[in-house]
């Protein structure tokens, strides 16, 4: 057994293997927290973070590499120590009041935008330290480097399922520290016979501060514009109820005040019914709806999206994302006979289960939109999605949170469970612009289109109210008498006829007036037989969404952007979509960042190297296309499963173990020029295949059962990601046999590149489909090999 | 050597009397070119309205550390997720609501007080319900302490309105939520309006008229604002 300074191999292996669990554990608890505290899409500002680190610690070590190998010994544990006293603190400082960013005041409040380039760079250090640990052995192990990358990936696997299982047992806010005790035991682990005082007074402070963390207070505050944030200040408001899943953090909040009646009718006059409110991860999920009591049910009845049941008899209705229940309530008051619903939090599920656990006319499914209307064989006279958007607009802040129940494939799949005359139903927020309307009502149009509809505005009536828009369509099209029903429910709801077969243009605003006609001149275009040019030229994306591009939110379109600064001005265009122009911000931060940190102190050390353009094409690439392959990865099986976040786990931990497995492989391997151009071609060639087949194979299984689908991803992750972990071990090893000190420049490059590649593959995926992602990554692989030509030896 | 010391010791005392009116000064300077350049150039007419905005001291209404801001074109933070609207929101709403001297205006959501304090600038009387303890006894006593005698503040729920002061010329509800109260339809006079902001108030929001005529109810989604009214391309 090989020792160092007193420490064996095997057990760096194993504080590598911790530590890394700790990172990638760690990683995933901050997502949830910043998912909580502030909104999704900081979900992807952390991954950058988390490989910013070890970009970074690839150029520290590339500056520092002689002083840290020669105190390897000591220092290896002090930094897995350190990285543990980090995790368990930095939430607690980024959320002191004088550090803490808002998403809402950072276009208002410039000094917000250095709150949170502070907030990156406190989240940043935990990273830094775990991963200078774990690059300080890449160094000093260079020629075991298969084992040490494994045990790397393997324990960077291990980290994504402990993560999971501990958002089961805990809430969000005791996680941290949690975690910190893995990558403790993992520098108590590396702790070396001939410790000195230092590492001595340090194992022990880590111990306490771990400790004192542990017993204190924990206590997380969310945006003060969040849902939950606003709803704690109603009088006598309390958290009645909270668990915490991975999908989320779900509280029920009650107060005396916390009125129930969305967008109802303002004919309506009736007292509004008081009830609990549901929140995910801060944000309004629903309120819960009891089936005992009818007054309840009853004003449910006064909203735009009761209109089927006001113009058919319904007996069989399928309920998508119930979430809280607000559309089984609305069947049960509509006496319908047969209810399915589906949801797929586990704990919103738990809570429907509880509210109509006396009705037996209510089936209940645990499931996605999409696994549910693809393993359910049954009719239905009408299906109903929930609510789509939030009435407060929220300037799109869910802009890159895919939405697989919005898609144009969602649609097919719903006709075709409709009976001969079922109808769907959708309804949504009026927006201001307006995009969502449209974009419904464009992926109506094509459904039809694409069914082959010979009279498409017979099978489509839609209405409006002073908030809402909902529209219905039709198997076998809607009747005259449908039309004067609807025009009844309108005059009795003062609601407006929107869209109705034949001509309804001289009643369509008389309730809710317009200030201008450009809405009607709009749907007028949309519904016509040759939109395409109106599609193409409106400001924002509305066309209808698809599986590849399942971005529901995310409206901006670049082409629109001169149009939008000429209507609204130059400084309107973060307001209309702030989620997605926060993910441009964060990428452009950390293109610089991650140069300021990684390339620029480079450049400041000389660097010799017969080899530059090679590392330098070589390891950027593998670094660029290895997150590409795992984004589009883990949005495509999250889409799989059904379930986001067992999928996304699953995704990354097939693909890291693979790739585990791949590097220990890569070990046996004599590494020559031939190897170095062929792994990564052959990567290409099963990229490119995936791009072919990989959605075709993944619907035709989407029915199977579980293990069936595990073994489907095991097959279809694992080939992949096996091939994926032996190009960087390869390309260290090889230069390990030559100049050791091109190492750390190759991990700097590697892990620049990994960096900007998250956000970036998600841009690209908004912009162009998850296809061209992979498409790119194939290329980039193919690139990659390809530059072992200009390899000297 | 007596004498410079009075002398020094009578200019520290002048220029100490006289820095605030300077301050004061400045702050009067700020608050005409907000009104000339974001209210007025923009398309606001209504005298009564732009005196109101002329006249109320809107870095009063802010917190101390957002005083140097508070003729800033945009809204600004006051605490408990709320904010003070931006001055140009401030001024639509009052001249949407078409109200006079004379004329008796409720306020849901008093917030910091500026709203209530524009209007009590030329109606009659304004009655304002905060549902936030912590901001409605704050701006009842800032209204108080600035001497708004006609402004009436409640801490509580606005879901029912003010019925023993009702019916209103004009209801301005500043903090919108997913429903219209029946409450407030039934306190607004007939002919009077009623004016809601629909939005995030760091984004684009929309203002939204309810008008009453006998039993006819009305809504009037307006255009969407932020910074200037977006004007739709023909």
């Amino acid at each position: 057994m090989n020792q160092i300074g007193g420490i064996s191999t095997t057990r760096i292996n194993i504080a590598i293997g911790l530590v890394s669990t700790a990172i990638i554990a760690f990683q995933l608890v901050l997502m949830q927290i910043l998912s909580y505290v502030q909104w999704y899409h900081f979900a992807y500002m952390i991954i950058s973070i988390a490989l910013l680190g070890f970009g970074a610690a690839g150029t520290f070590l590339t500056i520092f590499r002689e002083r840290l190998q020669q105190n390897y010994n000591w220092l290896f544990p002090l930094l897995i120590l350190l990285t543990a006293v980090l995790m368990s603190i930095v939430v607690k400082v980024a959320g002191l009041e004088v550090i803490r960013f808002d998403t809402l005041l950072i276009f208002h409040d410039y000094s917000y935008a250095g709150r949170l380039l502070l907030t990156y760079l406190i989240y940043f250090l935990p990273f830094f330290t775990g991963a200078l640990a774990i690059g300080m052995s890449f160094l000093k192990f260079s020629k075991q480097i298969g084992s040490i990358y494994m045990a790397n990936l393997l324990g960077s696997g291990m980290g994504g399922i402990i993560a999971i299982l501990l958002m089961h047992l805990m809430l969000p806010e005791q996680l941290p520290v949690v975690v910190a005790f893995i990558a403790l035991i993992g520098g108590l682990v590396a702790y070396p016979k001939n410790a000195g005082k230092l590492l001595h007074i340090s194992a022990i402070g880590s111990i306490i501060i771990l400790l004192a963390v542990y017993f204190s207070t924990h206590n997380l505050v969310p945006s003060e514009y969040k849902d939950i944030s606003r709803t704690m200040l109603l009088p006598e408001a309390s958290i009645e109820n909270e668990k915490s899943t991975p999908y989320g953090l779900v509280q029920v909040v009650s107060s005396p005040v916390l009125r129930y009646a969305p967008g109802v009718s303002l004919n309506y006059r009736k007292p509004f019914p008081i009830r609990k409110a549901v929140f995910n991860n801060g944000n309004w999920n629903g309120n819960l709806v009891p089936n005992t009591d009818q007054q309840n049910t009853d004003i449910l009845n006064y909203t735009p999206q009761s209109l089927p049941y006001h113009i058919e008899k319904i007996n069989r209705v399928l309920i998508l994302d119930a979430g809280t229940g607000e559309n089984v309530s609305l069947a049960l008051s509509n006496n319908v006979l047969d209810i399915n619903a589906s949801e797929d939090n586990a704990i919103i599920f738990g809570l429907l289960q509880n509210s109509f656990r006396d009705q037996d006319v209510v089936k209940l499914h645990q499931a996605t939109a999409r696994s549910f209307l693809v393993s359910d064989t049954s009719g239905y006279d009408l299906i109903q999605l929930p609510v789509i958007g939030s009435f407060f607009g929220n300037s799109g802040l869910n802009a890159i949170e895919p939405r697989y129940e919005l898609t144009i494939e969602a649609f097919h799949e719903m006709w075709d469970k409709l009976r001969d005359d079922g109808m769907i139903s959708v309804s949504c927020w009026m927006d201001y612009p307006v995009r969502n309307t449209y974009k419904i009502i464009a992926s109506i149009n094509q459904l039809l289109d694409e069914k082959n509809i010979d009279n498409p505005s017979e099978h489509i009536v839609a209405i409006r109210s002073w908030s809402a828009f909902s529209i219905l369509v039709k198997k076998t099209g809607f009747t005259n008498d449908h039309g004067k029903q609807v025009i009844q429910f309108c005059n009795d709801m003062m609601f407006d006829p929107l869209l109705l077969p034949g001509n309804n243009k001289a009643i369509r605003g008389i309730h809710n007036v317009l200030q201008d006609s450009s809405f009607f001149i709009n749907i007028e275009q949309l519904s016509s037989t040759n939109n395409k040019e109106f599609l193409n030229e409106y400001p924002f994306r509305i066309k209808a969404a698809t599986d590849d591009k399942p971005f529901f939110f995310q409206n901006l379109q670049w082409s629109g952007i001169n149009q939008l600064i000429t209507s609204f001005g130059e400084g309107s265009i973060p307001f209309f979509e702030l989620g997605y122009v926060l993910i441009l911000l964060t990428f452009i931060q950390i293109i610089v960042i991650a140069g300021v940190f990684i390339i620029l102190p480079l450049l400041l050390k000389s660097w010799k190297s017969n080899s530059k353009m090679w590392i330098i094409v070589y390891f950027s690439g593998i670094g660029l296309a290895f997150m590409f392959v795992e984004i589009v990865t883990i949005q495509q099986f999250t889409f799989y499963f059904g379930q986001p976040i067992y999928g996304a786990a699953a995704s990354i931990s097939i693909l890291l173990i693979a790739s585990a497995m791949g590097s220990y492989y890569s070990g046996s391997l004599r590494i020559t020029k031939k190897l170095l151009l062929f792994v990564p071609v052959v990567i290409a060639i099963l990229i490119l295949l995936n791009a072919l087949v990989l959605s075709n194979i993944l619907s035709s299984t989407m029915d199977a059962s579980l293990v069936v689908k595990i073994i489907v991803s095991i097959v279809l992750i694992g080939i992949t990601g096996f091939f994926l972990g032996i190009p960087f071990p390869a390309g260290i090893k090889y230069l390990s046999e030559g100049k050791q000190t091109d190492i750390p420049w190759a991990w700097a490059f590697n892990g620049y590149f990994s960096v900007i590649s998250t956000a970036l593959a998600t841009i690209i995926s908004v912009e162009t489909g998850m296809v061209w992602v992979l498409l790119l990554a194939a290329n980039t692989y193919a690139l990659t090999g390809l530059s072992s030509s200009f390899l000297k030896r | 050597m007596k004498t410079q010391f009075s002398l020094i010791a009578l200019i520290i005392l002048m220029l100490y009397n006289f820095l605030p009116l300077l301050a004061q000064d400045k702050y009067e300077q700020e608050r005409a070119n907000m009104v000339k350049w974001q209210i007025e150039y923009r398309g606001i007419k209504d005298k009564n309205t732009l005196d109101a905005m002329n006249a109320v001291k809107r870095h009063l209404f802010v917190p101390p550390g957002n005083m140097s801001n508070a003729y800033n074109d945009s809204p600004l933070p006051i605490g408990y997720g709320q904010t003070i609207s931006q001055p140009y929101i401030v001024a639509y709403m009052t001249e949407l609501l078409e109200v006079s001297p004379g004329d008796t205006v409720l306020e849901i959501g008093t917030g910091s007080g500026y709203q209530a304090a524009i209007l009590a600038a030329f109606v009659n009387h304004v009655y304002t319900i905060e549902i936030v303890k912590e901001l409605g006894i704050s701006a009842k006593e800032r209204l108080k302490t600035l001497n708004y005698d006609n402004v009436e503040v409640k801490v509580g729920d606005g879901y029912y309105g003010w019925e023993e002061h009702g019916p209103f010329d004009g209801i301005i509800v500043t903090a919108a939520s997913e429903y219209i109260p029946p409450s407030l339809i039934d306190q607004l006079k007939d002919g009077g309006r009623m004016i809601i902001p629909v939005g995030s108030p760091f984004s684009v929001q929309t203002l939204m008229m309810i008008t009453k005529k006998g039993e006819k109810i009305k809504t009037t989604s307006l255009i969407p604002v932020r910074f200037v009214p977006f004007t739709r391309q023909k």
